[in-house]
């Protein structure tokens, strides 16, 4: 009998747990965008397939409610987009080095160190039939740490320009806040976002640049004052960093005009 | 085809002369969501089958999009002392959840796993369970094969 009175608390608490966690999801997000960071999220480990492989994307992609995915571009010693995040190949792939001082053959031979060990892929390898009406956002690596240079960002932006003409329904937006590539890219009438870290260094490059279509930025980095502050630049923002349902609202709490979430499916349900 | 062995996971069950019975309460991790679920037991020697229904919690509390997830387990207990079993044990789980408002966006996690569990004391007990294996993900005409874990505790009550 003590038992089962234990066993009738048990129920009893476990009802006024639900009732005490449930709560009302915000609306009104309506129109702010749902971008798969590096396809269909990086550094979560509810995500399917590794960040940046033909896997990823093609999932994000096929998601209902979905408006695009960002990916991380870097070029090869060949003078070839290829798709990886980090800047050395030992971090998360069964390679060494960094890419652009390394071959074709040798990256396509490269697979991610993951459960699934999908292969590295290029730019050229997206499934662009699932691109129709969706937003691809290439994040522009010009940098290449391994001997501290710059790529060569001719070789990059011709690469790019024979992509879009491959493409031209897909909705380029690339994203770099170093300026002569920024340069470059808008000689060739691609749409420009930058990365910044702070309302500052947004300021900073607004005095340099002629105009900003976009900012890219953590969502921690910028309170809801600064997202007004820039989209009043006629300026549109985009905020990455949510791995939870909780970063993901506070995300959008400062309406963005985008967010570029690692928990897709979770963004699309607090949107709807 | 999931129905079905569920439906055949019941009639095994109750076509063989039941030891002892157990109602369950648990909280368990999985791969996309933190699992409240209440499940019913039946053991018999070494063997316990068990069949549960739960809500995932962000989902259908925070998020309020209903995600009901319904189970079936099979145990074998190679360490029967007094107080504690031990052992491994197989789970069959399905789970599903809409994204969108259309219901073409509706996603469904299918689980195979297997792992050790325990369950210590006597007539109360506490249980535990850690399970690795295939987890499949589909909708519409997309389907998608990865691997899939479970870690659950919980309070097993027995009579």
């Amino acid at each position: 009998m003590d038992s089962m009175r234990k066993l009738d608390l048990f129920i009893v608490g476990s009802f006024l747990l639900m009732s005490i966690l449930a709560c009302r999801k915000d609306n009104g997000f309506q129109n702010i965008s749902v971008i798969g960071h590096a396809g269909n999220g990086l550094d979560n480990f509810a995500t399917f397939y590794h960040d940046n492989s033909f896997e990823s994307i093609e999932m994000a992609l096929k998601t209902p409610g979905c408006d695009g995915v960002e990916v991380d571009v870097q070029l090869s010693e060949d003078g070839n987009l290829w798709l990886f995040h980090d800047e050395k190949l030992e971090s998360e792939s069964n390679g060494e080095g960094c890419v652009p001082l390394k071959s074709d053959d040798y990256l396509s031979g490269l697979n991610y160190s993951s459960v699934n060990k999908e292969k590295l892929i290029q730019l050229t390898e997206i499934p662009v039939e699932s691109l129709v009406n969706k937003k691809l956002y290439l994040d522009l690596r010009h940098f290449n740490v391994c001997n501290s240079t710059i790529v060569d960002l001719d070789r990059m932006v011709e690469k790019l320009v024979e992509f879009k003409s491959q493409n031209p329904s897909a909705d380029l937006i690339t994203v770099t806040s170093y300026i002569p590539l920024i340069e470059k890219l808008e000689v060739e009438n691609f749409e420009v976002f930058i990365g910044v870290n702070s309302i500052e260094e947004y300021q900073s490059m607004k005095s340099k640049l002629n105009q900003i279509s976009g900012v890219v930025a953590r969502y921690k980095d910028f309170s809801k004052d600064d997202v007004s502050l820039i989209q009043s630049d006629n300026c549109k923002v985009v905020l990455f960093d949510m791995r939870s349902v909780s970063g993901i609202r506070k995300a959008l709490k400062k309406l963005p005009d985008a967010i570029m979430t690692d928990d897709l499916k979770s963004a699309i349900i607090e949107v709807e | 085809m999931v129905k079905s062995i569920y439906l055949f996971s019941i009639f095994s069950i109750l076509s063989t002369g039941i030891f002892a019975q157990s109602i369950e309460f648990s909280v368990a991790r999985y791969r996309t969501d933190y699992l409240i679920e209440a499940g019913y037991g039946y053991y018999k020697q070494q063997h316990k089958v068990s069949g549960f229904a739960g809500i995932g919690m962000i989902k259908t509390l925070s998020q309020q999009r209903f995600n009901p997830r319904i189970g079936v387990e099979y145990a074998y207990d190679f360490l029967d002392a007094e107080k504690l079993l031990l052992g491994p044990i197989l789970g069959l789980y399905s789970s599903t959840y809409l994204i969108t408002k259309s219901p073409k966006s509706r996603i469904w996690n299918e689980e195979l796993l297997a792992g050790v569990h325990f369950e210590f004391g006597n007539q109360l007990k506490f249980g535990s369970s850690l399970m690795y294996g295939f987890m499949t993900e589909h909708y519409s005409d997309n389907f998608y094969l990865s691997y899939g874990f479970n870690a659950k505790i919980g309070l097993i009550y027995c009579w």
